[in-house]
Protein backbone atom coordinates (compact mmCIF):
# COMPACT_ATOMS: atom_id res chain seq x y z
CA UNK A 1 0.00 0.00 0.00
CA UNK A 2 2.94 1.92 1.01
CA UNK A 3 4.41 1.98 -2.55
CA UNK A 4 1.26 4.03 -4.29
CA UNK A 5 2.61 7.64 -5.21
CA UNK A 6 0.99 10.45 -3.82
CA UNK A 7 -0.24 11.59 -7.05
CA UNK A 8 -2.13 8.16 -7.64
CA UNK A 9 -3.74 8.66 -3.95
CA UNK A 10 -4.74 12.30 -4.81
CA UNK A 11 -6.37 11.17 -8.09
CA UNK A 12 -7.79 8.22 -6.14
CA UNK A 13 -9.29 10.48 -3.59
CA UNK A 14 -10.65 12.39 -6.48
CA UNK A 15 -12.33 9.53 -8.26
CA UNK A 16 -13.04 8.56 -4.82
CA UNK A 17 -15.03 12.02 -4.70
CA UNK A 18 -16.72 12.12 -7.62
CA UNK A 19 -18.18 8.59 -6.71
CA UNK A 20 -19.72 10.05 -3.73
CA UNK A 21 -21.99 12.36 -6.19
CA UNK A 22 -22.24 10.18 -8.98
CA UNK A 23 -23.27 6.67 -7.25
CA UNK A 24 -26.30 8.20 -5.14
CA UNK A 25 -27.71 9.16 -8.36
CA UNK A 26 -27.40 6.11 -10.03
CA UNK A 27 -29.01 4.42 -7.00
CA UNK A 28 -31.79 7.21 -7.27
CA UNK A 29 -33.85 5.02 -9.70
CA UNK A 30 -34.33 2.18 -7.46
CA UNK A 31 -36.81 3.01 -5.05
CA UNK A 32 -35.55 3.34 -1.16
CA UNK A 33 -31.74 1.84 -1.94
CA UNK A 34 -30.32 5.53 -1.46
CA UNK A 35 -31.55 5.37 2.58
CA UNK A 36 -30.92 1.20 2.68
CA UNK A 37 -27.39 1.25 0.88
CA UNK A 38 -26.24 4.49 1.78
CA UNK A 39 -24.20 4.48 -1.53
CA UNK A 40 -22.28 7.42 -0.67
CA UNK A 41 -20.39 5.62 2.43
CA UNK A 42 -18.93 2.96 -0.20
CA UNK A 43 -16.22 5.38 -2.07
CA UNK A 44 -15.32 7.05 1.51
CA UNK A 45 -14.15 3.52 2.86
CA UNK A 46 -12.43 2.43 0.05
CA UNK A 47 -10.87 5.49 -0.49
CA UNK A 48 -10.11 5.73 3.37
CA UNK A 49 -8.50 1.67 3.39
CA UNK A 50 -6.40 2.55 -0.25
CA UNK A 51 -4.93 5.74 0.44
CA UNK A 52 -4.39 6.25 3.91
CA UNK A 53 -6.26 7.99 6.65
CA UNK A 54 -5.28 11.64 5.18
CA UNK A 55 -7.27 11.27 2.18
CA UNK A 56 -9.95 9.39 4.07
CA UNK A 57 -10.28 12.52 5.62
CA UNK A 58 -10.38 14.68 3.11
CA UNK A 59 -12.96 12.23 0.81
CA UNK A 60 -15.74 12.25 3.72
CA UNK A 61 -15.68 15.77 4.03
CA UNK A 62 -15.46 17.29 0.12
CA UNK A 63 -17.64 13.79 -0.72
CA UNK A 64 -21.24 15.00 0.83
CA UNK A 65 -20.09 18.82 0.16
CA UNK A 66 -19.49 18.66 -3.30
CA UNK A 67 -22.61 15.96 -3.79
CA UNK A 68 -25.23 18.38 -1.91
CA UNK A 69 -23.69 21.54 -3.94
CA UNK A 70 -24.11 19.72 -7.12
CA UNK A 71 -27.38 17.60 -6.34
CA UNK A 72 -29.21 18.83 -3.60
CA UNK A 73 -28.41 15.68 -1.58
CA UNK A 74 -28.04 15.36 1.62
CA UNK A 75 -30.12 18.39 2.32
CA UNK A 76 -27.90 21.14 3.67
CA UNK A 77 -29.48 20.19 7.31
CA UNK A 78 -28.12 16.82 7.17
CA UNK A 79 -25.03 17.92 6.00
CA UNK A 80 -22.74 18.53 9.16
CA UNK A 81 -23.49 15.49 11.11
CA UNK A 82 -23.51 13.33 7.91
CA UNK A 83 -19.36 15.14 6.94
CA UNK A 84 -18.60 14.58 10.32
CA UNK A 85 -19.37 10.90 10.29
CA UNK A 86 -17.81 10.11 6.94
CA UNK A 87 -14.71 11.64 7.94
CA UNK A 88 -14.64 9.51 10.79
CA UNK A 89 -15.36 6.59 8.23
CA UNK A 90 -12.31 7.65 6.07
CA UNK A 91 -9.68 8.50 9.04
CA UNK A 92 -10.02 5.24 11.28
CA UNK A 93 -10.52 2.84 8.11
CA UNK A 94 -7.44 4.92 7.25
CA UNK A 95 -5.29 4.88 10.05
CA UNK A 96 -6.32 1.05 11.21
CA UNK A 97 -5.24 -0.19 7.64
CA UNK A 98 -1.69 1.85 8.26
CA UNK A 99 -0.92 0.47 11.61
CA UNK A 100 -2.90 -3.66 11.57
CA UNK A 101 -0.77 -5.80 9.73
CA UNK A 102 -2.69 -9.69 10.62
CA UNK A 103 -0.75 -10.91 7.53
CA UNK A 104 -4.03 -11.49 5.89
CA UNK A 105 -5.64 -8.76 3.94
CA UNK A 106 -9.09 -10.03 4.41
CA UNK A 107 -8.57 -9.49 8.45
CA UNK A 108 -6.95 -6.46 7.95
CA UNK A 109 -9.99 -5.50 5.94
CA UNK A 110 -12.44 -6.26 8.04
CA UNK A 111 -11.18 -5.63 11.10
CA UNK A 112 -10.59 -1.71 10.16
CA UNK A 113 -13.81 -1.00 8.32
CA UNK A 114 -16.11 -2.32 11.81
CA UNK A 115 -13.80 0.04 13.84
CA UNK A 116 -14.17 2.62 11.46
CA UNK A 117 -18.11 1.90 11.41
CA UNK A 118 -18.78 1.73 14.83
CA UNK A 119 -16.42 5.00 15.73
CA UNK A 120 -18.03 6.95 12.71
CA UNK A 121 -21.32 6.08 14.48
CA UNK A 122 -20.14 6.71 17.92
CA UNK A 123 -19.11 10.49 16.98
CA UNK A 124 -22.19 11.03 14.86
CA UNK A 125 -24.20 10.57 17.53
CA UNK A 126 -22.45 12.31 20.01
CA UNK A 127 -22.32 15.46 17.37
CA UNK A 128 -25.87 15.45 16.66
CA UNK A 129 -26.59 14.79 20.93
CA UNK A 130 -24.27 17.53 21.48
CA UNK A 131 -24.26 19.84 18.56
CA UNK A 132 -26.90 19.47 16.09
CA UNK A 133 -29.54 18.36 17.99
CA UNK A 134 -29.53 19.55 21.56
CA UNK A 135 -31.65 18.20 23.93
CA UNK A 136 -33.68 16.59 21.26
CA UNK A 137 -31.70 13.78 20.16
CA UNK A 138 -32.05 9.97 22.59
CA UNK A 139 -30.20 6.85 22.72
CA UNK A 140 -33.05 5.42 21.29
CA UNK A 141 -32.96 7.51 18.78
CA UNK A 142 -29.49 6.88 17.68
CA UNK A 143 -29.70 3.18 17.96
CA UNK A 144 -32.70 2.92 15.64
CA UNK A 145 -31.26 5.58 13.30
CA UNK A 146 -27.53 3.79 13.35
CA UNK A 147 -28.04 0.58 13.39
CA UNK A 148 -31.79 -0.81 13.55
CA UNK A 149 -32.48 1.36 9.89
CA UNK A 150 -29.13 1.05 8.02
CA UNK A 151 -28.43 -2.85 8.97
CA UNK A 152 -29.24 -4.12 5.56
CA UNK A 153 -27.12 -1.40 4.31
CA UNK A 154 -24.19 -2.31 6.97
CA UNK A 155 -24.34 -5.47 5.59
CA UNK A 156 -23.76 -5.19 2.37
CA UNK A 157 -21.34 -2.96 3.07
CA UNK A 158 -19.14 -5.45 5.07
CA UNK A 159 -19.52 -7.90 1.99
CA UNK A 160 -19.23 -5.27 -1.13
CA UNK A 161 -16.02 -2.98 0.34
CA UNK A 162 -13.79 -5.69 1.11
CA UNK A 163 -14.48 -7.55 -2.33
CA UNK A 164 -13.51 -3.93 -4.21
CA UNK A 165 -10.72 -3.12 -2.45
CA UNK A 166 -9.38 -7.24 -3.13
CA UNK A 167 -10.27 -6.66 -6.95
CA UNK A 168 -8.74 -3.67 -6.81
CA UNK A 169 -5.36 -5.46 -5.92
CA UNK A 170 -5.82 -7.69 -7.80
CA UNK A 171 -6.42 -5.82 -11.52
CA UNK A 172 -3.09 -4.63 -10.18
CA UNK A 173 -4.53 -0.47 -9.70
CA UNK A 174 -3.53 -0.67 -6.24
CA UNK A 175 -0.44 -2.72 -5.05
CA UNK A 176 -0.86 -6.09 -3.35
CA UNK A 177 -0.71 -5.99 0.76
CA UNK A 178 1.04 -8.56 1.04
CA UNK A 179 3.10 -9.85 -1.74
CA UNK A 180 1.55 -12.62 -4.22
CA UNK B 1 -21.63 33.44 -17.55
CA UNK B 2 -18.40 31.70 -16.62
CA UNK B 3 -15.89 34.84 -18.03
CA UNK B 4 -18.46 37.37 -16.68
CA UNK B 5 -17.91 40.78 -14.80
CA UNK B 6 -17.15 39.36 -11.80
CA UNK B 7 -13.79 37.73 -10.71
CA UNK B 8 -14.37 33.75 -9.48
CA UNK B 9 -12.74 35.01 -6.30
CA UNK B 10 -15.62 36.88 -5.69
CA UNK B 11 -18.60 34.93 -6.24
CA UNK B 12 -17.36 31.85 -4.37
CA UNK B 13 -16.99 34.76 -1.59
CA UNK B 14 -20.49 35.87 -2.36
CA UNK B 15 -21.73 32.59 -2.00
CA UNK B 16 -20.46 32.07 1.19
CA UNK B 17 -21.39 35.30 2.29
CA UNK B 18 -25.10 34.77 0.99
CA UNK B 19 -25.24 31.50 2.91
CA UNK B 20 -23.99 33.11 6.40
CA UNK B 21 -27.17 35.42 5.50
CA UNK B 22 -29.73 32.78 5.13
CA UNK B 23 -28.18 30.79 8.51
CA UNK B 24 -28.43 34.27 10.05
CA UNK B 25 -32.17 35.30 9.06
CA UNK B 26 -34.81 34.92 11.44
CA UNK B 27 -37.84 36.51 10.37
CA UNK B 28 -39.55 37.02 7.31
CA UNK B 29 -37.98 40.34 5.57
CA UNK B 30 -34.94 38.99 5.58
CA UNK B 31 -36.03 35.95 3.68
CA UNK B 32 -38.12 37.99 1.47
CA UNK B 33 -34.64 40.10 0.71
CA UNK B 34 -33.13 36.89 -0.16
CA UNK B 35 -35.58 35.31 -2.03
CA UNK B 36 -35.90 38.20 -4.00
CA UNK B 37 -32.33 38.59 -4.65
CA UNK B 38 -31.78 35.60 -6.41
CA UNK B 39 -33.73 36.45 -9.20
CA UNK B 40 -30.92 38.86 -10.63
CA UNK B 41 -28.47 36.79 -9.61
CA UNK B 42 -29.56 33.63 -11.75
CA UNK B 43 -30.32 35.66 -14.46
CA UNK B 44 -26.37 36.75 -14.57
CA UNK B 45 -25.77 33.47 -14.35
CA UNK B 46 -27.89 31.55 -17.29
CA UNK B 47 -29.73 29.60 -15.23
CA UNK B 48 -32.71 28.98 -17.27
CA UNK B 49 -36.18 28.33 -15.19
CA UNK B 50 -35.87 25.12 -15.83
CA UNK B 51 -32.61 24.53 -14.04
CA UNK B 52 -33.86 27.09 -11.64
CA UNK B 53 -36.87 25.03 -10.69
CA UNK B 54 -35.31 21.98 -10.49
CA UNK B 55 -34.47 21.78 -6.71
CA UNK B 56 -37.75 22.51 -5.55
CA UNK B 57 -39.43 19.87 -8.31
CA UNK B 58 -36.66 16.99 -6.89
CA UNK B 59 -36.69 18.23 -3.34
CA UNK B 60 -40.30 18.97 -2.66
CA UNK B 61 -41.43 15.63 -0.86
CA UNK B 62 -38.63 16.57 1.71
CA UNK B 63 -39.49 19.85 2.03
CA UNK B 64 -43.28 19.06 2.47
CA UNK B 65 -42.06 16.33 5.31
CA UNK B 66 -40.01 19.12 7.18
CA UNK B 67 -43.16 21.39 7.39
CA UNK B 68 -45.41 18.92 8.17
CA UNK B 69 -42.69 17.46 11.04
CA UNK B 70 -42.83 21.44 12.23
CA UNK B 71 -46.34 21.97 12.22
CA UNK B 72 -47.79 19.07 13.75
CA UNK B 73 -45.36 18.13 16.46
CA UNK B 74 -44.26 21.34 17.90
CA UNK B 75 -45.18 20.97 21.72
CA UNK B 76 -44.06 24.23 23.02
CA UNK B 77 -46.69 26.29 21.65
CA UNK B 78 -50.21 26.36 22.33
CA UNK B 79 -52.27 24.57 19.72
CA UNK B 80 -54.55 25.56 16.73
CA UNK B 81 -56.11 22.31 16.22
CA UNK B 82 -55.24 18.75 18.50
CA UNK B 83 -55.91 15.19 17.72
CA UNK B 84 -53.93 12.36 18.96
CA UNK B 85 -50.73 13.24 18.73
CA UNK B 86 -50.94 16.20 16.14
CA UNK B 87 -50.22 19.62 17.39
CA UNK B 88 -50.89 21.96 14.68
CA UNK B 89 -49.57 25.34 16.19
CA UNK B 90 -48.54 28.87 14.30
CA UNK B 91 -45.34 28.75 15.71
CA UNK B 92 -44.42 25.33 14.28
CA UNK B 93 -45.90 26.64 11.17
CA UNK B 94 -43.79 29.34 11.00
CA UNK B 95 -40.60 27.47 12.10
CA UNK B 96 -41.69 24.81 9.28
CA UNK B 97 -41.29 27.37 6.42
CA UNK B 98 -38.47 28.78 7.44
CA UNK B 99 -36.26 25.81 8.09
CA UNK B 100 -37.77 24.87 4.03
CA UNK B 101 -37.21 28.56 2.73
CA UNK B 102 -33.07 28.32 4.21
CA UNK B 103 -32.82 24.93 2.66
CA UNK B 104 -34.13 26.21 -0.23
CA UNK B 105 -32.26 29.40 -0.43
CA UNK B 106 -28.94 27.55 0.11
CA UNK B 107 -29.74 24.81 -3.05
CA UNK B 108 -30.55 27.60 -5.18
CA UNK B 109 -27.83 29.65 -4.35
CA UNK B 110 -25.33 26.49 -4.72
CA UNK B 111 -27.08 25.93 -8.45
CA UNK B 112 -26.46 29.89 -9.25
CA UNK B 113 -22.68 29.31 -8.11
CA UNK B 114 -21.84 26.40 -10.39
CA UNK B 115 -23.93 27.36 -13.42
CA UNK B 116 -21.64 30.60 -13.35
CA UNK B 117 -18.40 28.96 -12.74
CA UNK B 118 -16.33 26.79 -14.86
CA UNK B 119 -14.79 23.84 -12.59
CA UNK B 120 -11.21 25.42 -13.51
CA UNK B 121 -12.15 29.01 -11.99
CA UNK B 122 -14.00 27.11 -9.09
CA UNK B 123 -10.74 25.06 -8.81
CA UNK B 124 -8.80 28.73 -8.61
CA UNK B 125 -11.18 30.42 -6.04
CA UNK B 126 -11.24 27.36 -3.71
CA UNK B 127 -7.17 27.51 -4.03
CA UNK B 128 -7.11 31.56 -3.33
CA UNK B 129 -9.83 30.84 -0.35
CA UNK B 130 -7.62 28.22 1.45
CA UNK B 131 -4.45 29.87 1.11
CA UNK B 132 -4.32 30.55 4.72
CA UNK B 133 -4.87 27.36 5.62
CA UNK B 134 -1.36 26.58 4.39
CA UNK B 135 0.34 28.60 7.64
CA UNK B 136 -0.86 25.70 9.60
CA UNK B 137 0.91 23.25 6.98
CA UNK B 138 -2.05 21.90 5.09
CA UNK B 139 -1.51 21.00 1.70
CA UNK B 140 -3.93 23.79 -0.37
CA UNK B 141 -2.57 22.47 -3.65
CA UNK B 142 -3.06 19.44 -3.28
CA UNK B 143 -6.45 19.51 -1.95
CA UNK B 144 -7.35 21.89 -4.58
CA UNK B 145 -6.03 19.47 -7.14
CA UNK B 146 -8.06 17.35 -5.91
CA UNK B 147 -11.62 18.81 -5.58
CA UNK B 148 -10.60 20.11 -9.21
CA UNK B 149 -9.99 16.31 -10.41
CA UNK B 150 -13.11 15.44 -8.76
CA UNK B 151 -15.11 17.99 -10.48
CA UNK B 152 -13.85 16.76 -13.81
CA UNK B 153 -14.42 13.06 -13.00
CA UNK B 154 -18.57 13.62 -12.13
CA UNK B 155 -19.68 14.04 -15.32
CA UNK B 156 -17.56 11.19 -16.80
CA UNK B 157 -18.13 8.99 -14.18
CA UNK B 158 -22.29 9.82 -14.39
CA UNK B 159 -21.92 8.62 -18.31
CA UNK B 160 -19.47 5.45 -17.63
CA UNK B 161 -22.56 4.27 -14.40
CA UNK B 162 -25.36 4.84 -17.11
CA UNK B 163 -23.54 2.51 -19.38
CA UNK B 164 -22.16 -0.09 -17.52
CA UNK B 165 -26.09 -0.11 -15.72
CA UNK B 166 -27.78 -0.47 -19.37
CA UNK B 167 -24.82 -3.34 -19.96
CA UNK B 168 -25.58 -5.32 -16.80
CA UNK B 169 -29.35 -5.26 -17.93
CA UNK B 170 -28.22 -6.33 -21.20
CA UNK B 171 -26.72 -9.40 -19.31
CA UNK B 172 -29.90 -10.06 -17.32
CA UNK B 173 -29.32 -8.02 -14.40
CA UNK B 174 -32.29 -6.71 -12.66
CA UNK B 175 -32.35 -3.37 -10.24
CA UNK B 176 -35.27 -3.24 -7.69
CA UNK B 177 -37.15 -6.07 -6.12
CA UNK B 178 -39.31 -5.86 -3.25
CA UNK B 179 -37.60 -7.28 -0.49
CA UNK B 180 -35.14 -4.24 0.93
CA UNK B 181 -32.25 -6.66 1.06
CA UNK B 182 -32.99 -8.42 -2.22
CA UNK B 183 -32.68 -4.57 -3.76
CA UNK B 184 -29.36 -3.59 -2.10
CA UNK B 185 -27.79 -6.72 -3.57
CA UNK B 186 -29.44 -6.12 -6.97
CA UNK B 187 -27.04 -2.99 -7.15
CA UNK B 188 -23.60 -5.32 -6.73
CA UNK B 189 -23.24 -6.01 -10.10
CA UNK B 190 -23.49 -2.35 -10.82
CA UNK B 191 -20.74 -1.29 -7.85
CA UNK B 192 -17.96 -3.46 -9.37
CA UNK B 193 -17.43 -2.49 -12.48
CA UNK B 194 -18.35 1.25 -11.80
CA UNK B 195 -15.14 1.23 -9.05
CA UNK B 196 -12.71 -0.78 -11.16
CA UNK B 197 -13.39 1.62 -14.66
CA UNK B 198 -13.31 5.05 -12.01
CA UNK B 199 -9.84 3.65 -10.49
CA UNK B 200 -8.47 2.78 -13.85
CA UNK B 201 -9.60 6.54 -15.26
CA UNK B 202 -7.93 7.79 -12.42
CA UNK B 203 -4.86 5.48 -12.65
CA UNK B 204 -4.24 6.51 -16.21
CA UNK B 205 -4.00 10.18 -15.45
CA UNK B 206 -1.66 9.66 -12.52
CA UNK B 207 0.46 8.08 -15.03
CA UNK B 208 0.07 10.91 -17.23
CA UNK B 209 1.10 13.88 -14.53
CA UNK B 210 4.17 12.05 -13.47
CA UNK B 211 5.13 11.10 -17.07
CA UNK B 212 5.30 14.82 -17.33
CA UNK B 213 7.13 15.30 -14.30
CA UNK B 214 3.98 16.51 -11.42
CA UNK B 215 5.04 16.51 -8.30
CA UNK B 216 2.80 16.70 -5.47
CA UNK B 217 3.79 19.30 -3.06
CA UNK B 218 6.18 20.61 -5.39
CA UNK B 219 6.56 24.52 -6.29
CA UNK B 220 5.11 25.75 -9.22
CA UNK B 221 4.37 28.95 -10.77
CA UNK B 222 0.82 30.39 -11.25
CA UNK B 223 -0.69 33.33 -13.21
CA UNK B 224 -0.95 36.61 -11.18
CA UNK B 225 -4.65 37.43 -10.47
CA UNK B 226 -5.38 40.84 -11.11
CA UNK B 227 -6.69 42.98 -8.17
CA UNK B 228 -10.12 43.24 -7.23
CA UNK B 229 -12.27 45.26 -10.15
CA UNK B 230 -14.98 48.26 -8.63
CA UNK B 231 -17.59 45.58 -9.61
CA UNK B 232 -16.16 42.92 -7.68
CA UNK B 233 -15.82 45.31 -4.58
CA UNK B 234 -19.32 46.33 -4.92
CA UNK B 235 -20.65 42.72 -5.16
CA UNK B 236 -18.75 41.78 -1.70
CA UNK B 237 -19.08 45.25 0.00
CA UNK B 238 -23.38 43.93 -0.57
CA UNK B 239 -22.35 40.77 0.71
CA UNK B 240 -21.50 41.78 3.65
CA UNK B 241 -24.01 44.94 4.18
CA UNK B 242 -27.04 41.76 3.25
CA UNK B 243 -25.09 39.58 6.54
CA UNK B 244 -25.35 42.29 8.41
CA UNK B 245 -28.81 43.03 7.61
CA UNK B 246 -29.90 39.46 7.88
CA UNK B 247 -28.08 39.69 11.40
CA UNK B 248 -29.84 42.82 12.70
CA UNK B 249 -33.26 42.38 10.97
Amino acid sequence: MNSMSSVKKSMFTAVCIALCVVLPMAFHGVKNAGSVFSPMHLPVYVCGLICGWPYGLLCGLAGPLLSSLLTGMPPVSYLPPMMIELAVYGTVSGLLMTFLHTGKTYADLYVSLVAAMLAGRLLAGFSRALIFAHGSYSLHAWVVGYFVTSLPGTIIHLAVIPSIVVALMKSRLVPQRYGA
Amino acid sequence: MTDGIFDARTKLLCFLLFVTAVIEAGTFLPFLVLVVLLFPASRCAGLCAHDFFRPLASLWQFFLLVWLMNAFFSTDARPLWHWWIFNLTEEGTIQGLLVVLRVLLIVEAGAIYTASSSTKESVGAINWTLTPLSLFRVPVGEISLIIGSALQFVPMLQEETERIKKAQKARGAVFGGKNLIKRAKSMIPLLLPVFLRAFSHADALATAMEARGYQSGGRRTKRKRPPFSLCDKLALSGGMILVVFCYLA
